[in-house]
This record gives structure tokens, sequence and C-alpha cells, in this order.
């Protein structure tokens, strides 16, 4: 899978968009859920959300060692990530909010971090499955970022085969894009339907044979995204 | 001057009302008029329509909170009306459940690892607190 540097900043932009309602993302965002072991309340943090019993830990100690202006405050919440709940920590829910506000190294490690931990996988995944397409590395980066990978169930839905094993690439992710999104549209929890802008996006790039990413703006669930 | 046997009487009989109005006056915890609502927070949170996948997590987190918190005030008004027996029942009851709670809700995650996850949890937890919350709701209602 080879991307421009536009192409790849368009996959970023388009995703910033479903996952925090702006093109350049919300670097950031702070939210409690009780995602986290046992059903514990976690800080989940950043443009692409790490959680405090994830990868928060990794993201913060990437940042320390790279000598931002909030370095030296955040390090000794090194040892207590994953460790002692901080969700109720104000001053390091400041600290995390005012780096990705304030000092751009914490943007910049942010942007390295989820490229690494999302972008690279999902690409990985592309190449080995035999993908060329700029949007088919839209539409897999997008399924890495929203269900973590491919859900078996939905790739059991449809018969294509992957460029990988004969088949053909635009055939496998119109099939795969149709079948989420009929999974999401008719799902029996309503508040999932309300997802459904993410596949409706692929499917008009996809009627409108955008499969370089040639064509901008992207409407990115009502966003016009150009770069 | 009473007879002795009227003092006694009167001795029994008072220990007996002290009783009787101990027994009739309930180990009271929230005053009758307190009623806290929570009805119309979560219509509001329902009614607003997230415009991204961060904001459609948040306000499934905020609905599953407003939810638990229902329950909580529901578990207490039921737990007042108990005897010390049923409510020890109930304690532990309520225990095992939020344990199942927190199992049932985690197998619902189809998505694990990416940002529907939350949504996934938090609709499975809502739902499985409001069944819990009627079936507390009725029982309250049966001791009143």
């Amino acid at each position: 899978m080879k991307l421009s540097d536009q192409q790849k900043r368009l996959c970023e932009h388009v995703i910033n968009v479903f996952e925090s309602g702006s093109v350049e993302g919300n670097y950031a965002a702070i939210s409690i859920y009780a995602d986290g072991p046992h059903g514990v309340k976690q800080v989940t943090y950043g443009r692409s959300q790490t959680t405090e019993y994830g990868n928060l830990e990794e993201l913060i100690e990437l940042y320390v060692n790279s000598n931002g202006l909030y370095s030296a405050q955040l390090k000794p919440y090194l040892a207590k990530i994953g460790v002692t709940p901080l969700l109720d920590d104000a001053t390091f829910k400041q600290l995390l909010r005012d780096a990705a506000k304030k000092d751009p190294l914490m943007r910049k490690v942010q942007d390295e971090f989820f490229d690494k931990r999302y972008f690279q996988p999902a690409m990985a995944w592309a190449n080995a499955g035999g993908f060329t397409q700029p949007l088919s590395a839209l539409v897999i980066y997008d399924s890495f970022i929203h269900s973590g990978s491919f859900p078996d169930f939905l790739r059991k839905r449809f018969p294509a085969r992957l460029p990988v094993k004969n088949g053909v690439e635009k055939d496998w992710i119109k099939q795969y894009v149709d079948t989420r999104h009929e999974w999401l549209s008719q799902h029996s929890k309503k508040i999932l339907q309300a997802t459904i802008y993410r596949t409706q996006c692929f499917k008009n790039e996809i009627a409108r044979d955008n499969w370089a990413l040639a064509k901008i703006p992207i409407v990115a669930n009502g966003v016009n995204v150009i770069d | 001057m009473l007879p002795r046997c009227i003092k006694a009487i009167c001795g029994v009989a008072g220990v007996w009302f002290l009783l009787a109005c101990s027994q009739s006056q309930p180990d009271l915890w929230i005053p009758e008029n307190w009623k806290p609502s929570l009805e119309q927070v979560r219509e509001q949170i329902d009614r607003t329509a997230p415009a991204s996948q961060q904001q459609l997590n948040q306000s499934s987190q905020n609905m599953a909170d407003v939810a638990d918190a229902q329950l909580f005030i529901s578990y207490i008004q039921l737990m007042q009306r108990l005897d010390q027996q049923q409510r020890a029942v109930l304690f532990k009851e309520q225990q095992a459940w939020l344990e199942a709670r927190i199992q049932q809700a985690s197998a619902a995650i189809i998505s694990k690892g990416g940002s529907l996850a939350p949504l996934e949890y938090n609709d499975a937890f809502i739902e499985i607190t409001d069944a819990r919350l009627k079936d507390l709701q009725q029982r309250g209602d049966k001791h009143r």
C-alpha cells in the first residue's frame, strides 16, 4: 500500500472528523468511561483516545522522554498510570489538557503514537490482504479505529475474497462497507445506528469512484475534508 | 396512691406502648417527601444528537451514570422498607447482581480495542440496569 502524504493526511483527517467532529482532531480530549478492567472507570485521552489501563502510559512516557513543556510535571505520573486510579486526579487531567493545547510537541508525539498504534497495523493488514487503493486504506484504517480490526462475524456475511486470495479489491471493499453499513443501520441498539455516518461516507466515495481519493472535498459527517 | 397491681398494669402497658410505637415507626433513612428524580436529565441526554464518536461515547456514559444513580435511589428506597433479615438478603443479591452486570456488559463488546467499544459497553450496561431498576421499583411498590 503506497499512499502519498496527501492521501495519508486525507485518511487521518476523515477519521478525525468521525471521531472528534473536527478535521484537526481533539488532542486534548479527555473522557471517563467505565471500560477499564472489570468495568472500572478510566481516563481516556488524546486525538484517537488511548486509555489509562491501555496505552496511556506509553504515550506519556514518549512525551516525557521528548522533554516537552510539561514533561517534568507529568513524569511522576508514569509510575501511577495503570496502577493508581487517576480519574479523580484533577491536576493530572489538567496537565494532559494543557500539554495538548499549549505544547506542539504533545501533538507531534500523539501523531507518532497513534500512527504506530493504529495506522501502521491497519496498513500492514491491508498489505497482507493485497489492497492497493487509497480508498481501501481509508476503509481499513476506519475499521481498525472504530472496531479494533475486522469483526469476524461481519467478514462471514459477504462472499468476496481478499485480493491476496485472487479476489477483486473493489468488490471486497464495497461488500465490506455495505455489510458494515447494514449491521450498524439495523442494529438493535438504537444508539449504534447513529454511527452510520462513517459507512455512508464510504458508500458515497465508492459511488463516485473516488478510489484514489483524488476528488475533494470528501464529505465526512457533514464536514468538508479537503486535505 | 395507685394500687400496686394498677402500677404494674400501667408499667406493662407503657412498655407495650413504647414497643408498639417503635415497631410502627419504621427505621427511616429518607424523609417521606424527598423524592429525587433524574427522568428529565435522562430525557435531555436522549434528545441530544451527538455529532461524533467521542460525543456519542460521552453521551452513552452520561446515560449509564444516570441509570445507575436511579438504580441506587430505588435500592435505598427498597432497603428502607425491609426488615433487617430482608436487608441482608437484598444486600447479597445486589452484590452478586453488580458482578453479573460487569460480566454481561463486557460480553456485549464486539469492537474490542475500537472507539465503538465504550458505546457497546454502555448500551448493554443501561439495558441491564433498567431491567433491574424496574424490578426493584416493583418490589418497592409491594412493600409500601
